[in-house]
């Protein structure tokens, strides 16, 4: 299909046609260009000739862009038949990127997206193999589909990581106001997949709790959501914003939690002397822990405890 | 819900048991050499679970019939005997962990009244009390309408001294135990919850007044009784619900009948919030404050446990305060804030509530 190399004019290729092309958003390609400058084109890129005398990208959007900014005029190609249908450039498409690198999660969904229009999921399944360079079962289908069907900026959020794969078919199981309810969080917060997950689930049960749509959730909380406190970095604002949520999906917990570190801080221990409550309350065994590098440290902590031990809060805490 | 497919192990005997079962239930049943093909008809559903509430299957208890009940060591357990006559459940209690417990769930009934009469013998000669119940991994009555199993088991108990069995049940299936000589041998218990629990959360059980009424009738022809409020579960208001409940109580019933009283909150494996989201995706129950229990099941936040059981402590001691109420899987503080004393020795609590079978099912005390 593209065994002949040709040489074309870059200015005959319509790069505003990206029917096939999988990668996400813009790359930087100065350092392609300079490779290309310095080593040349390694791999030639895949163009389509199209009936107005132009081509279109099939694979190396990059690769033409860079020539483009090296001022090059002209390109060798590999180009396909005239007769080649668009599944099977698609299917050269995706190929040609997830031989040489893995797909990313993004090119993934974007490639199932495009190919479901001519395949069907068990097909899709069955060819994933030759195409993706991975089985991809007929359930992952499903959820990719499903996700590729999220509203912007989900791609762009799945792409940058503010939202993993799990939590994004988490919330393409819901209605459309709360999907982008939940894309507006993870826009502004940057958070492991583990803990979107938990404020997705702590959220939707706050909400199933107290019988409300998740979005009138923090009109309901009363309290300043972090979440547009535009002095806090990303960072800070996500904790913040776990931590309220944390706060209503467990009040009781929390206060407990807080009441008890507030006593812990009033007995005023040295840093290096650590009381621990035990996990959940569930036990009654709290740890104390010290750190020492010399017997004068040793002693000194262990004079500390001896201190404490007249510490009507500590007595309190152990005893309550 | 109503039985629709009826499997039944080649291997049994068509006597007089299973032939009453089969023409009570009015269902061909279906001859199978083996449980696997019960168990792949099961899993073929789209919820398994659902289905396999509306499949009997008739077989002989391959395993053991007699079996201590599996408490763990982090909270204390009452030291239960469980007679095992069968499995899963036809009521649809969103909160029931036999969802998650058997895999796939299968609706068995055990029979074979040889069997079970040999092994009851051998506990009959033991010289010590036990409680055994047939609760644990069924109702104990779901099966009294169709079934001889309910009222063999309360006349092979009258005719012993050191045991009680505990018929556990959230039905009202008890007319064919009424005429029977229990001699005081058998504890009618039924679950309690409130009525908005009952109607939001176990769906085809009996009303909490028909429970209630149930009990008076129970009680009226000498049966001992007992209550279990398990699963309580935490929600605004609830307090004041379970109180109600108390009280309701002693409007049907003399506190003279009650052998015991137990209190557990909801607690479940973590599978099992799965299993209600998908089954019931209208039920809030999992989405309380929940913590990972010592023994890897999710429990209420111990202050919330102990707030409520407080609360119906305190409703219990004026309505009932000789009653013996103990906790179903609790820890020591639960008990010492609560209740003001811990059970703490293995077995202390199987022994307070030998103690009380025996004064109210007159067992031999010597046993004691």
């Amino acid at each position: 299909m593209f065994d002949i190399l040709y040489e074309i004019n870059i200015s005959d290729i319509d790069l505003k046609d990206e029917r096939f092309k999988i990668t996400f958003g813009s790359e930087d390609i100065t350092f392609l260009a300079q490779s290309i400058k310095e080593i040349g084109l390694i791999t030639p890129p895949i163009v389509r000739p199209m009936d107005n005398h132009k081509f279109i990208v099939i694979s190396g959007f990059n690769r033409i862009k860079a020539l483009c900014y090296n001022n090059e005029q002209k390109v060798v190609v590999r180009q396909t038949d005239m007769e080649a249908d668009d599944y099977h450039c698609l299917l050269a498409a995706i190929s040609a990127i997830a031989f040489k690198r893995p797909l990313t999660h993004v090119e993934t969904i974007i490639s199932i997206k495009r190919l479901s229009e001519f395949l069907g999921n068990g097909e899709m399944s069955k060819i994933s193999p030759a195409v993706f360079n991975m089985q991809l079962s007929e359930g992952f289908i499903v959820d990719l589909l499903n996700i590729g069907s999220l509203p912007n900026p989900a791609l762009e959020l799945i792409q940058t990581g503010n939202l993993s794969l799990k939590s994004a078919k988490k919330i393409s199981n819901l209605d459309k106001d709360s999907i982008i309810f939940f894309l507006d969080i993870f826009l502004k917060i940057k958070a492991s997949a583990s803990v979107q997950l938990e404020i997705i689930q702590n959220i939707l049960e706050i909400a199933a709790r107290e019988g409300l749509h998740p979005k009138s959730l923090f009109h309901a909380m009363k309290t300043p959501n972090p979440l547009y406190d535009e002095t806090l970095d990303t960072v800070l604002r996500t904790h913040h914003f776990r931590t309220m949520v944390f706060d209503h999906r467990y009040p009781t917990i929390s206060r407990t939690r807080q009441v008890v570190q507030d006593k812990i801080a009033s007995i005023k221990l040295p840093g290096t002397i650590k009381l621990t409550p035990p996990e959940n309350f569930e036990s009654r065994k709290y740890s104390i822990s010290f750190k020492v590098k010399n017997y004068d440290e040793f002693q000194n902590s262990i004079q500390h405890l001896m201190d404490a031990l007249e510490n009507r809060t500590l007595q309190e805490i152990l005893n309550s | 819900m109503k039985i629709d497919t009826l499997f039944i192990d080649k291997s049994i005997p068509l006597d007089d048991e299973t032939d009453y079962l089969i023409s009570r239930i009015k269902l061909q049943p279906q001859r199978v050499d083996a449980a696997k093909t019960v168990y792949d008809f099961i899993n073929t559903a789209d919820d398994p679970i659902s289905l396999a509430k509306k499949t009997l299957y008739i077989t002989q208890n391959k395993g053991a019939v007699i079996r201590n009940c599996p408490g763990t060591c982090h909270y204390t357990c009452c030291d239960y005997t469980i007679l095992h006559t069968g499995t899963f459940c036809t009521m649809d209690c969103s909160y029931c962990i036999l969802q998650a417990y058997f895999h796939p769930p299968v609706l068995q009934y055990f029979s074979g009244f040889e069997r079970f009469a040999h092994e009851l013998q051998a506990i009959f000669l033991q010289n010590k009390i036990f409680r055994i119940g047939t609760g644990e991994y069924t109702d104990s009555l779901i099966w009294e309408k169709v079934s001889l199993m309910p009222g063999f088991l309360v006349e092979t108990f009258a005719r012993q001294k050191n045991s009680v069995l505990e018929l556990k049940t959230k039905t009202v299936n008890i007319d064919s135990l009424l005429c029977l000589d229990h001699n005081e041998k058998t504890i009618i218990a039924w679950s309690l919850n409130t009525p908005d629990i009952i109607s939001s959360q176990e769906k085809g059980t009996a009303s909490l007044t028909a429970r209630l009424e149930a009990a008076r009738q129970a009680e009226s022809k000498g049966y001992r009784l007992a209550f279990h409020f398990d699963p309580i579960v935490i929600y605004p208001g609830c307090e004041h619900h379970y109180k109600t409940v108390i009280q309701q109580i002693f409007e049907y019933v003399r506190p003279e009948s009650i052998v015991w009283i137990s209190l557990g909150t909801f607690r479940f494996m973590p599978g099992l919030k799965q299993v209600i989201e998908k089954r019931f995706p209208e039920s809030i129950l999992c989405y309380g404050e929940f913590i990972l229990g010592l023994d890897n099941k999710m429990r209420y936040f111990k202050p919330l446990r102990i707030n409520i059981y407080k609360e119906m402590i305190a409703c219990f001691k004026v309505y009932a305060p000789d009653v013996l109420v103990y906790f179903c899987m609790e820890d020591e503080e639960v008990w010492e804030k609560c209740l003001g004393f811990f059970p703490g020795k293995e077995g202390e609590l199987g022994n307070m509530l030998d103690r009380c079978a025996a004064n109210h099912c007159s067992l031999d005390k010597a046993y004691i």
